[in-house]
């Protein structure tokens, strides 16, 4: 055996989450020869979803600092992509991707803002989930309001299909693997970056931010790197859904969602990354089987099922396969 | 010859918690590779004064120089990029990390397997690398802190009661370790313990309710009845 693989079965075998995230990955992959052209629309809408976890968990997972307010950038994504293809009279080769940056770009300003004023503030804990739930309160408020641009509460219709460079993502097929595609680059860099050095140093910051800052880490500026780095994954992750869905509404940018994407990470174990996706695609399973029962039963299913987790399995399923 | 310019100075410092003065108009000059050594009665203000000279706390009034700049106006990663690096009254790793992840958080961009094999070894933790801080004796963690410290090439090394808690051969071997120091760092040591503080042979500084009433070598601090008398609870 070489050294390479002696070297890379060590590593595996020290962090156990990788080889989840190894097994999860193949799954993904080998599902569209399993499911029909529906369920597959649904399983990709899934993965923008799990996509959307997983940013939260790069930040409170990883930081410790609760974010209630990742539903602004999910939605600011989701918006800016509408907005862009319905309001401007773009080129329609190049209208995905104007609509992708302008907003991924409107996400990572808005979270640089808020976050520089927060974060160098020295805003941290529970007064930093306050002021973000507060910040997704006021998005929903302007989505819903601002209605010559949002559509107000209908939302927006007619979000032109997703092309880049091109090539056509209508095709379910083709837009499950594009979105696979965003969520294994994102998974796996994030898993790179978080066992590297950045990691480490986030660590020690949610351990104790002081002596970190006695060892010369400008912990405010590694955060907000995060913090806006974590809101451009969520704010793609919006867009891409508003491309592949064709429209936008304001309970994408709304406290449910915000709650929603919490539960979805506290299921799978917050801080281990894939847990995140493995988290939604639990709820998601759930809510389609209790759902099927009675429809109004999910709101009381998903409130116990989260109790009994915080009680009985607090870091989550992969902590617990990991122990 | 030339004066001996000091690495850190505190001119006129002093620190005030509402009405209550903990350190009052306090000047001192700790020159380059000294050993240094803070004693006092709990409540003297020596804690205090650290925390100032880190940044962790702002000064009332008064100034703390470290070569050309005035802490005053850095922040904590800024101090601590100066070449200023702190051992804790409590220890303070992060436990989240093993013995060697705590090392190379400390050591910033420097380290090398060679440097952390020797750091490790310096602070006696060699064997213990991939052992979770979490899981380290009281000393042990305190010798992790020192040797975190280190690890950052510091100009100045302020350590905050190093040997609390420490057996008395850890204490023994503490005070060896900072012997070795002189003449390589600028060492300032908040300490109680009277025969450590005459073992590590340190100038010494004496505060009282936040003011310094002696300065010298140990012997000399050791018969000034004014300080015997503050020891002995007689003021």
């Amino acid at each position: 055996m070489t050294d390479f693989t002696q070297t890379l079965r060590r590593r595996i075998a020290r962090r156990p989450a990788t080889l989840v995230a190894i097994a999860v990955s193949l799954v993904l992959l080998v599902l569209p020869a399993f499911v029909n052209a529906y369920a597959l629309s649904s399983y990709r809408d899934v993965i923008l979803f799990a996509i959307f976890a997983l940013s939260l968990d790069v930040f409170w997972g990883k930081t410790g600092i609760l974010s209630f307010g990742h539903a602004t950038f999910f939605g600011l994504g989701a918006y800016g992509m509408a907005v862009t293809g319905i309001h401007f009279e773009i080129d329609p080769s190049i209208v995905s991707l104007v609509g992708l940056l302008a907003g991924v770009g409107l996400a990572a300003l808005v979270a640089l803002l808020v976050g520089y004023f927060i974060l160098f503030g020295g805003v941290r804990g529970a007064y930093f989930t306050i002021v973000t739930l507060a910040l997704t309160l006021t998005a929903n408020h302007i989505a819903v309001g601002w209605s010559s641009v949002t559509g107000g509460d209908s939302g927006l219709i007619g979000v032109p299909p997703l092309v880049i460079f091109g090539l056509s993502f209508v095709d379910p097929f083709r837009s499950y693997y594009l979105c696979l595609a965003v969520l294994l680059a994102f998974l796996f860099g994030s898993i790179a970056i978080m066992n590297g050095r950045f990691g480490l140093i986030l660590t020690a910051i949610q351990d104790d931010e002081t002596k970190a800052q006695t060892l010369g880490y400008r912990t405010s500026l590694l955060l907000l790197v995060t913090f806006v780095a974590s809101a451009s994954m969520a704010a793609l992750a919006g867009a891409l859904y508003a491309a592949m869905n064709g429209f936008v509404a304001p309970d994408m940018i709304a406290l449910l969602l915000s709650t929603e994407v919490i539960i979805w990470v506290a299921v799978g174990g917050s801080g281990t990354l894939i847990g995140a996706i493995i988290g939604t695609f639990v709820v998601w399973w759930l809510q389609q089987e209790i759902s099927s029962f009675n429809a109004s039963a999910w709101p009381i299913a998903i409130g116990s099922f989260f109790i009994a987790l915080v009680l009985f399995f607090p870091r989550g399923p992969v902590a617990l396969v990991s122990e | 010859m030339a004066p001996l310019i000091p690495l850190l100075s505190l001119q006129s410092v002093s620190r005030r918690f509402g009405s209550f003065q903990a350190v009052q108009d306090v000047t001192i000059e700790f020159g380059p590779d000294d050993l240094n050594c803070i004693i006092g009665p709990n409540g003297a203000g020596k804690s205090t004064l650290l925390n100032m000279i880190c940044g962790t706390l702002p000064v009332s009034s008064g100034s703390i120089l470290f070569g050309d700049h005035d802490l005053n106006r850095l922040s904590r990663h800024q101090i601590a990029s100066l070449g200023s690096a702190r051992k804790f009254q409590v220890p303070s790793v992060f436990p989240s990390l093993t013995v060697r992840e705590n090392l190379v958080v400390a050591t910033g961009n420097r380290e090398t397997q060679e440097r952390l094999s020797a750091l490790a070894k310096t602070v006696q933790l060699e064997s213990m690398l991939d052992v979770s801080a979490s899981e380290l004796s009281h000393g042990q963690t305190q010798w992790l802190e020192i040797g975190m410290a280190l690890a950052t090439n510091p100009k100045v090394l302020l350590l905050d009661e190093p040997t609390a808690g420490l057996s008395p051969d850890e204490t023994q071997a503490t005070a060896s370790f900072l012997r070795e120091l002189r003449g390589k760092v600028t060492v300032v040591v908040i300490e109680h313990d009277m025969a450590f503080v005459r073992d590590i042979r340190a100038k010494t500084v004496v505060l009282h309710y936040g003011e310094i009433i002696a300065t010298g070598a140990f012997d000399d601090i050791q018969n000034n009845d004014l300080v015997r008398d503050v020891f002995l609870g007689r003021r």
